[in-house]
Formats: structure tokens, C-alpha cells, sequence
């Protein structure tokens, strides 16, 4: 990935009759990069996707594809191939054909054409499969002819609108790792759509979270999981514990916070005022139970009223309900020495530096 | 325990095939009867066919019907085509109410089609024809080949359109290339179901058909009115063998389509 800009988003916005699907995005994407958008169902990600593929047209903004603005455009004069969620072969065409479907219509030499399409093929291990017709392949099978005939056209940018979505779940790990070492290979830009946290976080470069048609944060995936900037990407990314508070110290790299009428101090320079009603994260697996509430040196301690724990097989699960009555996740390895009874009052700490302060409403409306 | 066999259903089912096959039966059967008038069969003969094929008539008839049906049939897929494509990629104003207006003609009687269209000839001053059945048998097969068109395109996800597009065809490249050669099977079926419905059609064509154009249909019911005769028994039995030929195909083709 190097400094080059493949794709410039400028206030790029898109209306449906009632409602704003995509609002002022701004973006830059880099060459060679594996960029995803992430955010639930009807944040506008798909739109955007969409809109950048030539699909949908924007209501306002600019959408600048290798330096050249492509607003007036058809989809088929962009630089740039989609994967479709749910494959979209064409069922008339044999695997063979389907893929070398793009290469025919640049009416490249037919030397030429066989030998990508047949590059191609290998890339994605099809080899026995060629002659076939869709519809007698297997879901993971269709996926992979749908990026091959995507990406032996060799575009500027991939864009892959949920392309593992149908899959089930451990096919879809595998595609997770493969679709990633082809980009790697390949060095094509990669825009990729998903509301799946796990599949962004395992695979992207940089992440793109997205709410309502709005951007919440852009960052890497360790950015993004440790360090959220808004409320929406703290509960959306992984699990998390959101404490509400109010600012009391802001003093220099840390934040006083009271909530359940105790004060905890958070790291970090925040820009939340004195007074100020925030929210404190802390994700499940950064807090640990303690005996003794009052000697755990710097930690932040909190009592809670215990209720239940579940066993996920690679972890315990608590859960807890705060003074506050919100409900508090823990998650530990082991459950060795750590059995408490429905009602029990039991204690919690977590480190100032394992916690970040977030707003305190869910992000912009 | 095992179901203790009950004959009344297969009774039941044995009566209704009879109902309804033996009367054909029976004709198909006195097609190749030596008699010509009377129930008793008297020997095995082809001559009733010989015969209807000296028959000027019959033979101008039969030609009538495969032209008035032949074209009947390819303009009817190429407009049920191209308005089942229109109505499944574009949305516009009065959509849902041309919708309905396409499946009138296949509820309106035959014998009120047949009686519009005869005023609507008279009063344009058109001169009944061959070409003025077609455009009556054009108004009831349209709706036939543009609905079994339209419910093979509704099964056609719109993403491959897209697809397309996006590996670099053109809108009408799209059509071309994607949509049509998908739409094929579609076309054929429909195309052979309106076919039918045209050459079976006696009612609509009676109306607006001009002197010397009478269709297969119609000159098998004039002749009705001097009582049966065995070229009769024989012209039927031919069309009831070439209509199951066609039936059988069209079988065929939405069953391959389905796959």
C-alpha cells in the first residue's frame, strides 16, 4: 500500500426519496490497499459501493477514480469490477466463458484471452471445472468464479459487495484468508462490503466504519477494536461494557469520571469538558473479578450484582448488573476459582489504561 | 397392516379418462374405418386421408391456418419479448394498470374479441383478410408469450445485468448478450403455447376472417353442419395428433427450463 490515491470520495451523498443512505462522505483510498466497509445493515455501505461501481448515481458529490472524475460514466466504462453477493454468473455461459465474459467485449486477441482466463482459473483452482455451468457448482465454487471473472480484467479497484455472505461458516474462513493472500498477490485495490466485525477486522487494511450513512471512524483494525472514537463503533466492534459517567478532573493524559457515585481516572487525552456526560468502555475480556475492592492499587473498581455465567467453550461468560443496573460482560478462560451465586454481590476491576471514554449518545442521527 | 385395496377412486379417475378419451378414441378409430356412414367396423383403410388431401378445400384451409398461425406466433413472442423485457427492467407511470389490461383479452369470450374487432374492421374500413385474423389472434397470443415471459424473467436476478455492465457491456449489449439467450426457452414454450390457442381458434377467426380465408379450425366446423364424414374423422385425428406433438414440446422445453 503506498501513498497514491486510487479513489477520492468528495461529499459524496445519496437520497432516496425520504431517507439519506450515504451522507458527505469524504475518503481517500490507497493503492493497493485492502479497505472495508463495515457497519450494520442500512448504514449506507452497500450504497456507497454501489454508487462507486456506477449502479446508483449520487445526489451530490464526486466520486474521482484514478485521478479522473467518473460521474458521467456508465458502469461499464469504470475502471473497476464488482464480486456481487450472490455471485451473479451468468447461467448461460459455461465457467470458461463466464470468465473470459469481460476480456471478449475489450475484444482483446483470443491468444491473449485464453491464457488470462486460463491464469486466472488456476488462481482460484477451478481447473476441473471450466466446461461447467453454474448451477453445478457449489456456493464456495460460484464465489470463486465470480472473483476470477472480476479480476481477470485486471481493474483499478475490486469492489466485493458481501461476497462471502452466503457461505457457511467455516468456508467462509477459508475464503477470508484466501480472498486476502490474493489481494496481497494480485496487488489490486480492494473495497470490500460486509457488516460481519470479525471478517473486517480479520482481513482489512484499514477499516471504514460506517453508521446511518455516516463515516464513524477510519482506521486499522487494532484502532478500531481499542481504541473506538464514537459510542456506535465501541458497541458495534467486538463486545464491549458501556458505563455512563460525567467528566469530574481533566487533567493532563488522564480523565476523571464518576459514575456510581465513584470516581475512575481513564488514559488517554480526551476532548470531553468537565461536566460532561460521557460513556466508559471496557471491553469483557479486560476486566478481572477482585476480592477486595478496596486494595487493587491503580485499578478501577466497581461492585456488581451477579446473575449468571454461560460456558461459549473457549471462555466464561459473567454477567453482571452495576450499581447503574447496566449489564456487565466478563469474560474470562477459566472458571477456576471464579463461581459466584445469582445475587451474590461480587466485585470488578479494570486497568486506567483498558478503558476508553467514548460520547455518551450513539453517534450522530 | 397392510391398506386394504379401495376401488372407488380408481373407478372414479377411470370414468373421467373415459369421458374424455373415448370420444377421441372413437374418432381417431373411424378415421381408418372402410364404412362410410354407420358404427360397425368393416376394415382397415387409409382412403379417407387420400382423400382429404384431394380435396382443394381442406388443403387451402390447412395452408391458411400455417400461415395466420405461423406469423400469429413469431410476432406474438417478439412483442411478448420485448414489452416483458420493458416491464421487467423499467418502472414508469401506469405500469400496474397496463399490467392488467395485457391479461384482458385472454378472459374476454372469443365471440366478443371476434365481434369488436369485425365492428372495429367495419368502421376503419379494413378489408377482412389473412392479416386481419393475425391481428385478432395477435391480441389473445400477446398476453400468453408476455406473461410466460415476464415470470422467466422474474426468476432473473437483476445482479447478472448488473454484471454485465460492470465487465463492460453496454445497456443493449446486456439484453443482447445476458437477458436474451436466457430468455430463449421462455420464448420457445410460449411461442408454441400461442401457436395452439391460434390454430384451435374458430370463434374470433369466424368473425374477421375474409372470403377464402377460412382457417383449418373453421372448415372442420362448416363441415359439421352435412354431419360427419371420415375425412372429417381423419382431418381431426391429424390435428389432434399434430397438436399433442406440439403439447409434448412445450412440455419439454418449460420442464428443461426449469432445471
Amino acid at each position: 500500500m503506498d501513498n497514491e490515491k486510487m479513489i477520492e470520495l468528495v461529499g459524496l451523498t445519496k437520497t432516496f426519496s425520504q431517507t439519506t443512505a450515504v451522507n458527505n462522505m469524504n475518503l481517500d483510498v490507497y493503492r493497493g490497499e485492502f479497505l472495508t466497509f463495515l457497519g450494520p445493515s442500512g448504514c449506507g455501505k452497500t450504497t456507497t459501493l454501489r454508487m462507486i461501481a456506477g449502479f446508483e448515481e449520487p445526489t451530490a458529490g464526486q466520486i474521482i477514480l484514478g485521478g479522473k472524475n467518473c460521474e458521467a460514466l456508465p458502469p461499464e466504462k469504470r475502471d473497476v469490477n464488482t464480486v456481487f453477493q450472490n455471485y451473479a454468473l451468468f447461467p448461460h455461459l459455461s465457467i470458461r466463458d463466464n470468465i473470459a465474459f469481460g476480456l471478449k467485449l475489450k475484444k482483446l486477441p483470443k491468444p491473449t484471452i485464453r491464457d488470462k482466463v486460463e491464469q486466472a482459473i488456476c488462481l482460484v483452482k477451478l481447473e476441473e471445472h471450466v466446461a461447467k455451468k453454474p448451477s453445478q457448482l457449489s456456493g464456495g465454487q460460484k464465489q470463486r468464479v465470480a472473483i476470477a471473472r472480476a479480476i481477470v480484467n485486471e481493474p483499478k479497484v475490486l469492489l466485493l459487495d458481501e461476497p462471502l455472505g452466503a457461505l457457511d461458516l467455516k468456508l467462509r474462513k477459508e475464503m477470508q484468508l484466501e480472498l486476502k493472500h490474493l489481494q496481497k498477490t494480485l496487488g489490486i485495490t480492494f473495497i470490500y462490503v460486509t457488516h460481519d466485525q470479525e471478517e473486517a477486522l480479520t482481513m482489512s487494511d484499514r477499516i471504514v466504519v460506517m453508521n446511518r450513512g455516516n463515516i464513524e471512524q477510519v482506521g486499522v483494525s487494532e484502532e478500531i477494536y481499542e481504541s473506538p472514537r464514537t459510542r456506535f463503533v465501541a458497541d458495534f466492534i467486538g463486545e464491549t461494557n458501556l458505563i455512563a459517567g460525567v467528566v469530574t478532573i481533566k487533567g493532563a493524559g488522564f480523565t476523571q469520571v464518576e459514575s456510581c457515585r465513584k470516581r475512575y481516572s481513564i488514559e488517554g487525552d480526551y476532548p470531553y469538558r468537565t461536566g460532561e456526560a460521557l460513556t466508559i468502555c471496557v471491553r469483557p475480556e479486560n476486566i478481572h473479578f477482585t476480592r477486595n475492592i478496596a486494595d487493587v492499587g491503580n485499578y478501577n473498581c466497581m461492585e456488581g450484582i451477579y446473575e449468571e455465567s454461560v460456558y461459549v467453550g473457549n471462555m466464561v461468560k459473567h454477567i453482571l448488573r452495576n450499581p447503574a443496573g447496566e449489564t456487565i460482560t466478563i469474560n474470562r478462560l477459566t472458571r477456576k476459582g471464579e463461581h459466584f451465586e445469582p445475587g451474590q454481590a461480587v466485585g470488578f476491576c479494570w486497568s486506567p489504561k483498558r478503558a476508553v471514554l467514548v460520547d455518551a449518545q450513539a453517534g450522530p442521527t | 397392516m397392510r391398506k386394504r385395496f379401495n376401488p372407488g377412486p380408481a373407478l372414479f379417475i377411470a370414468a373421467a379418462l373415459a369421458i374424455l378419451y373415448i370420444p377421441i378414441a372413437v374418432m381417431v378409430i373411424f378415421s381408418f374405418n372402410r364404412q362410410e356412414a354407420g358404427v360397425s367396423w368393416t376394415g382397415f383403410t387409409l382412403k379417407w386421408y387420400l382423400e382429404l388431401l384431394a380435396h382443394p378445400d381442406a388443403v387451402r384451409a390447412f395452408t391458411n391456418s400455417m400461415v395466420v398461425s405461423g406469423v400469429t406466433t413469431g410476432v406474438s413472442i417478439l412483442m411478448g419479448a420485448f414489452a416483458a423485457i420493458g416491464f421487467h427492467r423499467y418502472d414508469f407511470k401506469g405500469k400496474a394498470l397496463l399490467d392488467s389490461f395485457l391479461y384482458v383479452p385472454t378472459i374476454v369470450p372469443a365471440m366478443l374479441l371476434g365481434v369488436s374487432l369485425f365492428s372495429f374492421y367495419d368502421i376503419c374500413k379494413i378489408p377482412l383478410s389473412k392479416g386481419t385474423i393475425i391481428i385478432a389472434h395477435i391480441t389473445f397470443c400477446v398476453p400468453i408469450t408476455f406473461n410466460t415471459i415476464l415470470s422467466s424473467l422474474s426468476g432473473f436476478d437483476a445482479s447478472i445485468e448488473e454484471a454485465a455492465r460492470d465487465l463492460g457491456c453496454s445497456e443493449l449489449g446486456t439484453i443482447w448478450r445476458v437477458v436474451l439467450p436466457n430468455i430463449v426457452p421462455a420464448m420457445v414454450s410460449s411461442g408454441l403455447l400461442a401457436f395452439t390457442f391460434s390454430f384451435e381458434d374458430v370463434m374470433t377467426s369466424f368473425f374477421v376472417a375474409g372470403p377464402g380465408d377460412q382457417t383449418l379450425s373453421m372448415y372442420i366446423f362448416g363441415q359439421i353442419k352435412t354431419g360427419v364424414k371420415p375425412t372429417l374423422n381423419a382431418l381431426s385425428t391429424l390435428v389432434i395428433l399434430s397438436m399433442v406433438t406440439l403439447g409434448i414440446v412445450t412440455q419439454a422445453l418449460q420442464k428443461r427450463e426449469k432445471k
